[in-house]
């Protein structure tokens, strides 16, 4: 009797152990997921742009119609990324993701006082240098994703939206 | 033979343990998690660094890339205000006043949690593209048949598919703490079912 409730306390513990690494890990496999569904490797400290949602729009579940999208993955392992944009007077926010979803950085419009925004963003083992000439954020995780979200509100001015896109770039800083 | 046998019972036993733990988790979670007010649930920190293993599974699960407060607030509704499922076989009438943020949207999704496709390209009513009352409120009407059409002219209104359940989402954004400290009683829109057909 006795072996057989330390054996159910054996299936259990394992039992636990394994649904306790699924789910602190389903979520670095959604942010993987994400990434492949994005174009894979070829975004990996390279800007993608989104479109205007529509119907079709399939890659993430709810997404929402309101906002044009511009983002990139970044892996900061050997050297930090350089992310350049112009910085709307409409709703503009740019976010930054750990490997596990965690938003660690989030900047809106209202916070930055220029019209152009430039950030170095740092891997949790990148050698420090000085910054004179932007904001620096520090990942927790060498690779993750970042997001720039501009609200299309009544589409007055969509265009400019679609111009601000052309404006950001996202690429290491060895490069 | 009978050794590797009994190690992979013991294999199938310990996965058969884990995922009835992941099942009642996603059944348990959001009954303790989700802050309700009304008809609308929210998770209070979406995407906060701090969040606990569950929450970040879950946001993950359903959204992925959530800001972290008080950038944006995430409400999202099944009901309506009698705690019935949304279906695209009645039609409904939300009700709001202007909502303390710098800007919000109201958008509705089908059973599979994507925007349903209509003729209108059509997926949400915002802040700025809505038509707000004489009172500074809005109502916003929401119909799966074409039945009802002739009732809501030249109103607000959002197509859902028909024969099938729908939700809605409503976000805001460039809120503050406040908001969150008070999620349970921010006064947000409310959904009502007008009538349905079979």
């Amino acid at each position: 009797m006795k072996s057989i409730l330390n054996k159910m306390l054996i299936f259990i513990f394992f039992g636990t152990v394994i649904h306790l690494i699924f789910v602190i890990y389903f979520p670095t496999y959604k942010m993987w997921e994400l990434n492949r569904k994005l174009g894979g490797e070829s975004t990996i400290n390279n800007v993608f742009h989104g479109d205007k949602i529509n119907s079709n729009s399939r890659d993430v579940i709810r997404p929402s119609p309101d906002l044009l999208y511009s983002g990139c993955s970044y892996d900061v392992t050997y050297s930090p990324l350089i992310v350049t944009s112009e910085v709307l007077d409409s709703y503009w926010s740019i976010s930054f993701y750990a490997s596990n979803s965690d938003n660690f950085a989030l900047m809106n419009d209202m916070d930055i006082q220029d019209k152009n925004i430039k950030i170095y963003l740092f891997g949790p083992n990148s050698k420090p240098i000085k910054i004179t000439d932007g904001y620096a954020i520090f990942s927790p995780s060498n690779k993750g994703a970042m997001l720039i979200r501009r609200f299309i509100g009544n589409e007055m001015n969509i265009d400019e939206l679609y111009l601000n896109q052309d404006t950001l770039t996202c690429s290491s800083l060895n490069n | 033979m009978i050794f590797v046998r009994r190690y992979l019972i013991y294999f199938f036993i310990i996965i058969a343990i884990a995922s009835l733990e992941t099942f009642i988790a996603v059944k348990v979670y959001p009954k303790i998690a989700l802050t309700k007010n009304d008809i609308w649930r929210i998770l209070p920190s979406p995407g906060d660094p701090d969040r606990d293993i569950y929450t970040r599974a879950a946001v993950a699960a359903v959204g992925t890339l959530a800001n972290k407060k008080p950038e944006q607030a995430y409400f999202h509704s099944e009901t309506d205000i009698t705690d019935e499922k949304l279906s695209g076989n009645c039609f409904y009438k939300m009700t709001g006043d202007d909502i303390d943020a710098r800007w919000w949207s109201v958008t509705v999704y089908g059973s599979d949690g994507f925007l349903v496709e209509n003729t209108e390209k059509l997926y949400s009513y915002n802040s700025e593209n809505i038509n707000y009352n004489i009172n500074g409120g809005f109502e916003i009407y929401f119909l799966g048949k074409n039945d009802f059409i002739p009732e809501v002219g030249n109103k607000n209104w959002l197509r859902v598919n028909p024969d099938e359940s729908f939700s809605l989402s409503l976000r805001l954004y460039g809120t503050n703490e406040e908001l969150f400290s008070n999620l349970r009683r921010v006064n947000l829109p409310i959904i009502e079912k007008l009538r349905c057909i079979e």
